[in-house]
C-alpha cells in the first residue's frame, strides 16, 4: 500500500501537467479571446448562423426576374443564387464571398447559381470567391 | 485497500483522459468525416439559350486534412438545357489542399457540365489549377 499511494501522486501530478501545459488549438485560442473580449462565447467553427441575411438569392417570377446571389458575404453559405423563372430569369451565383472558418457541418457553399427557367435563363457560378480554413 | 486505491486510480485515469481529449471544431472533426466544398458552380437552367456556366477565378485553400469522400468542386459547369443551351466551365479558377484528403475524395476544377438542346455547348474552362499535397 505504501508503494500505491506515491505512485498514484506521481501518475495524477504528471496527467495534471500534462493538461495545464497542453498547446490549445487554434479554435481554443480563438475562443478564449473572443470570449474574453466580449463574455459571450462564440462557437469555434462557423455554423452560418451568426449571419441572418447571408447573401443568397431568393425566389423571383415574371420576365427578367432576378435572384442572383450577393456579392462581399462573408461566411460559409453565402452568395447563392436562389430560383429564378421568367424570359430572361437570372439566377446566378454572386462575386468575391468569401469563408474564413471551418463549417460546423463539413460543407461549404459559395457563390453557386441557383436554378432559372425560361427563355435565355442564367444560372451561372459567381467569380472572384475565396475559401480558406 | 489495495483494490480499492487501483480502482479510484483506474477512475482519475479515465477522467483525465476525457478532460484532455483535443477538441475539434465545434464538434466536426474534419479529417475523420467528408467534407464538400462548392464554390462558384453553375446552376441549373432551363429553356432555349439557356446558361448554367461557371464561375471564374475563385480560390479554396484548405490547410487542414479532409476525410474519406470528401469533394471539391470549383468553377464546374451547371445543367443546361434548350435550344443553345450552354454549360461551359469557368477560368482561371484553383485549388490547393495543403494536408490532403482521405480515401475516395474528389476534386472537379473548371468542367463542363450538362448541356441538351439543338446546338448544346458543354466545354470545359481553361486555366485551372489544383494543388494537393
Amino acid at each position: 500500500m505504501r508503494t500505491f499511494i506515491p505512485l498514484a501522486a506521481l501518475i495524477t501530478a504528471g496527467l495534471l501537467s500534462a493538461n495545464a501545459f497542453a498547446d490549445p488549438s487554434i479554435e481554443e485560442q480563438t475562443m478564449k479571446s473572443k470570449s474574453s473580449a466580449t463574455s459571450i462565447a462564440s462557437p469555434a467553427c462557423d455554423t452560418g448562423d451568426e449571419i441572418p441575411h447571408k447573401g443568397n438569392g431568393g425566389y423571383a417570377r415574371g420576365r427578367n426576374a432576378r435572384a442572383i446571389g450577393g456579392t462581399g458575404n462573408v461566411g460559409r453559405d453565402t452568395g447563392n443564387g436562389g430560383v429564378a423563372i421568367g424570359a430572361n430569369a437570372d439566377a446566378s451565383g454572386g462575386d468575391s464571398n468569401s469563408a474564413t472558418r471551418a463549417p460546423c457541418d463539413g460543407r461549404t457553399k459559395l457563390g453557386n447559381g441557383g436554378t432559372a427557367r425560361g427563355e435565355g435563363a442564367k444560372a451561372t457560378g459567381g467569380s472572384g470567391n475565396v475559401v480558406r480554413f | 485497500m489495495t483494490r480499492s486505491i487501483l480502482a479510484s486510480l483506474a477512475a482519475l485515469l479515465v477522467a483525465t483522459a476525457t478532460f484532455t481529449a483535443p477538441a475539434s471544431a465545434g464538434g466536426w472533426d474534419h479529417s475523420r468525416k467528408a467534407s464538400s466544398i462548392n464554390v462558384g458552380n453553375g446552376g441549373t437552367a432551363t429553356g432555349r439559350h439557356a446558361r448554367a456556366d461557371g464561375g471564374h477565378s475563385n480560390y479554396v485553400a484548405v490547410d487542414r486534412r479532409l476525410g474519406r469522400g470528401s469533394t471539391i468542386n470549383v468553377g464546374n459547369g451547371g445543367s443546361a438545357s434548350g435550344r443553345g443551351a450552354q454549360a461551359r466551365g469557368g477560368n482561371d479558377n484553383m485549388v490547393e489542399v495543403n494536408r490532403g484528403m482521405g480515401r475516395g475524395s474528389t476534386i472537379n476544377v473548371g468542367n463542363g457540365g450538362s448541356a441538351s438542346g439543338r446546338g448544346a455547348n458543354a466545354s470545359g474552362g481553361s486555366g485551372n489549377t489544383v494543388i494537393v499535397r
